[in-house]
């Protein structure tokens, strides 16, 4: 019976196993080839240490004279941080309302908002890109930032999770003297930790990775992000895969640190919310 | 108060009529250096003209504006739009709905079709009249026209398909360097069999997963893609099924090109015939001519023919081909002198020597053959090839020349359907009959989605 057991735990880590390497081999591939002059990418057999190890791939995207990576870098860097602080403000204020205070037409309201969720998305394109053309925000990264900060979506997952926090405690500090900010920022928020952090990863990982918008809202290449401007890599007639490859694992690196240090929000975002990245 | 409120009204529909009126004489007026100047009417006058990044750092876009400059006096600023694959939103079509202000467009002719069904391109029937601008004379059958019957883009070049081949594969193997002459789709078959030399990795013969190679031999045939009224798909024609067999017959039975599961796989891209030096023939798009001088990029120790385009064996000598147009948005407030420089541009972009194949039809025998001597073989002397090897290639007036691509109803649909479940027959995952049906029905649901 014992060996039975052993047999097929055997066999269950080695399909474990195969699954896991086909997961990974996308990319390993990337990683690899960043490393390899561009006729070596597509050489078969598949080289995972490059046998003509170059850096050149690398330092071409920090040197082009026509693609300004390290600025589009920057731009990235700037959208998703203003758009995480804006998010954090916005959202979790947004869901105490909806959980913590009663007002008339309160729940009509988030029905309301909720009922925007509804709504397809490519339909908002052109809506969105005419109003933005008349707030005179095409072409700046407000464009992408604004949506961002009011996702409804957010203010749903932390309005049920402020909705678990007894109002036992809120009720408590109010006979102590706190106002709904006092409440808001001292109590609420800190118990709400692991629901907000959900949010801010999972809001990081879409911002970063957003195509679409940029896409749409901005045409000054000098303004352009990340997401939009690997693409260039691949438009045209020239196909450098090298640069491709290099630029795609340079895109996915803040993604991956982060997910190194907070693996444990992911799980717990993903088993608590069924919000998948 | 009712008074003041009358009066009020009355002020501001009175500035509103200024204005408008001011507004009009501003923006569509020509210049006051225009008016005595004849020879360029809207000399000073700026236009803006959709184009992507990548574009406005060729030196072909750069001439040709500064060329409308010198010609016309109107200058062109560029107004920066992303490229577009298949399947994506189109930002400038998103740009001009929202009523942006876009005086040129450029794009194929199933391109411009899109923007024509969304409604936000200008006939030019009109404008060409105000001109007195012979766009049938200059241009023939290679004005963009649509259902309404109205010319909606001005071609400035073709691009021609052809049979290129690596000279020193055909030495190696050899072989005589092929004909212009009766040169068929059984010939090709025939000579790409010799030439394939599996043991090193040689193939006879390589096209692309493109949409259009299931369906270039059937168009060669005759075959129509619509009914008559473009209510319903025509893939239930015997010719279809035909065309797939046949194309796929070449990877999986015949051989001599890389089977479809390896073309899907990426292991071949679209420029191996110029990077690997492996294949012995290519047959693409004209496109494909503007990588043979870049030796720099494309090293190759070997010269590459060209041949036109194959065609089935007892069917006229044809050709598929897509022309490059120059159209005017609706949101336009200088159509006329958009019409002016997209005339000039269509008229004009070949002599640019960027190996172009002009879409005029009023050019004469010895204009052409100076523009070859001239622009092309200088542009194409690593390959040595001759006058009469281009003028049989791309200057053909006796061959049939066929739109590259489906356009109708739902095209763009139709076309990744095509791709979808072609592939999967190529692969042996599904029957053809089965394949065929899937398309039929398929993209009979595209249209009637598209046309209800």
């Amino acid at each position: 019976m014992y060996k039975k057991n052993k047999v097929t735990k055997w066999i269950v880590t080695i399909i474990m196993l195969v699954i896991g390497v086909m997961c990974i081999y996308p990319f390993i591939f990337m990683l690899s080839s960043s490393f390899k002059p561009s006729g070596d990418v597509l050489m078969k057999p598949f080289e995972l240490i490059p046998s003509n190890f170059t850096l050149k791939n690398i330092t071409g995207l920090f040197n082009s004279e026509y693609y300004n990576f390290p600025l589009w870098y920057w731009n990235t860097i700037l959208m998703t941080g203003i758009t995480l602080l804006l998010k954090l403000f916005l959202i979790t204020l947004t869901a105490y309302g909806f959980s913590k205070i009663q007002f008339k037409g309160r729940d009509a309201i988030f029905l309301v908002l909720l009922a925007a969720l509804m709504i397809p998305s490519d339909i908002m394109i052109l809506p969105r890109y005419i109003i933005f053309k008349n707030l005179k925000l095409l072409n700046t990264m407000w464009a992408i930032i604004i949506p961002s900060c009011v996702d409804v979506y957010f203010v749903f997952l932390l309005r049920q999770s402020f909705i678990s926090i007894p109002d036992s405690i809120s009720e408590a500090a109010k006979i102590d003297g706190c106002n709904h900010f006092k409440i808001y920022y001292s109590i609420i928020v800190p118990l709400a930790k692991p629901a907000i952090a959900t949010m801010m990863l999972f809001s990081f990982v879409w911002t970063w990775n957003d195509y679409m918008s940029p896409y749409l809202y901005i045409s000054d290449i000098k303004k352009q992000m990340l997401s939009v401007g690997i693409k260039l890599f691949s438009s045209g007639q020239v196909q450098d895969y090298g640069a491709q490859m290099a630029a795609a694992t340079l895109v996915l690196l803040p993604i991956i640190v982060m997910f190194l240090f907070c693996q444990r929000y992911f799980v717990e975002g993903v088993t608590s919310s069924g919000v998948k990245g | 108060m009712k008074l003041l409120n009358r009066s009020i009204a009355a002020v501001m529909a009175a500035a509103s009529l200024c204005t408008m009126a001011a507004g009009c004489t501003e923006k569509n007026a020509p210049s006051p250096t225009a008016a005595t100047n004849s020879e360029k009417p809207y000399e000073g006058v700026t236009l803006h003209y959709a184009v992507s990044e990548s574009a406005t750092q060729g030196g072909e876009t750069q001439e040709l504006i500064e060329l409308v400059r010198e010609k016309t006096g109107i200058n062109i600023e560029f107004t920066i739009v992303p490229n577009t694959n298949a399947g994506e939103v189109d930002k400038a079509l998103v740009s001009l709905m929202a009523g942006d202000e876009l005086d040129i467009l450029y794009g194929t002719d199933s391109k411009l079709k899109s923007y024509y069904s969304a409604g936000v391109l200008t006939p030019l029937d009109e404008l060409a009249v105000n001109a007195n601008y012979n766009m049938e004379e200059k241009f023939g059958d290679n004005l963009a026209i649509y259902s309404d019957d109205r010319v909606y883009g001005l071609p400035a070049f073709s691009d021609i398909w052809l049979t290129y081949y690596n000279k020193k594969l055909f030495d190696e193997a050899g072989l005589e360097y092929p004909s212009a002459d009766g040169w068929t789709w059984e010939k090709y078959v025939e000579t790409a069999k010799k030439l394939t030399d599996a043991s090193k990795g040689i193939y006879g013969s390589f096209m692309l997963d493109y949409d259009n190679y299931n369906y270039m031999y059937a168009f060669q045939k005759g075959f129509k893609a619509y009914n008559e009224d473009q209510t319903k798909s025509n893939f239930s024609d015997p010719l279809f099924k035909e065309s797939l067999e046949w194309f796929y017959g070449l990877g999986n039975k015949d051989k001599i090109q890389p089977d479809s599961i390896t073309y899907a796989s990426g292991t071949y891209p679209w420029n191996s015939f110029v990077a690997g030096g492996k294949m012995g023939m290519f047959v693409c798009g004209g496109w494909v001519a503007s990588m043979l001088p870049d030796l720099e990029k494309y090293p190759r120790d070997w010269q590459c023919g060209i041949l036109p385009m194959p065609y089935p064996e007892g069917q006229e000598p044809s050709t598929l081909a897509v022309t490059g147009c120059y159209a005017v948005p609706t949101t336009s407030k200088n159509k006329d002198a958009a019409f002016a420089a997209i005339a000039c541009m269509a008229e004009n972009q070949y002599t640019l020597g960027y190996g172009r194949i002009p879409a005029r039809v009023d050019l004469s025998d010895e204009e052409i053959t100076n523009y070859i001597s001239e622009k092309l073989v200088p542009t194409f002397a690593n390959d040595a090839i001759t006058v009469e090897e281009f003028k049989k290639a791309w200057f053909d007036p006796d061959r049939k020349v066929i739109a590259e691509k489906i356009i109708g109803p739902a095209d763009t649909t139709i076309n990744q359907i095509i791709i979808e479940e072609a592939q999967l027959y190529g692969a042996g995952s599904k029957p053809i009959d089965e394949a065929v049906s899937s398309i039929t029905s398929r993209a009979d649901t595209a249209i009637a989605e598209e046309t209800k």
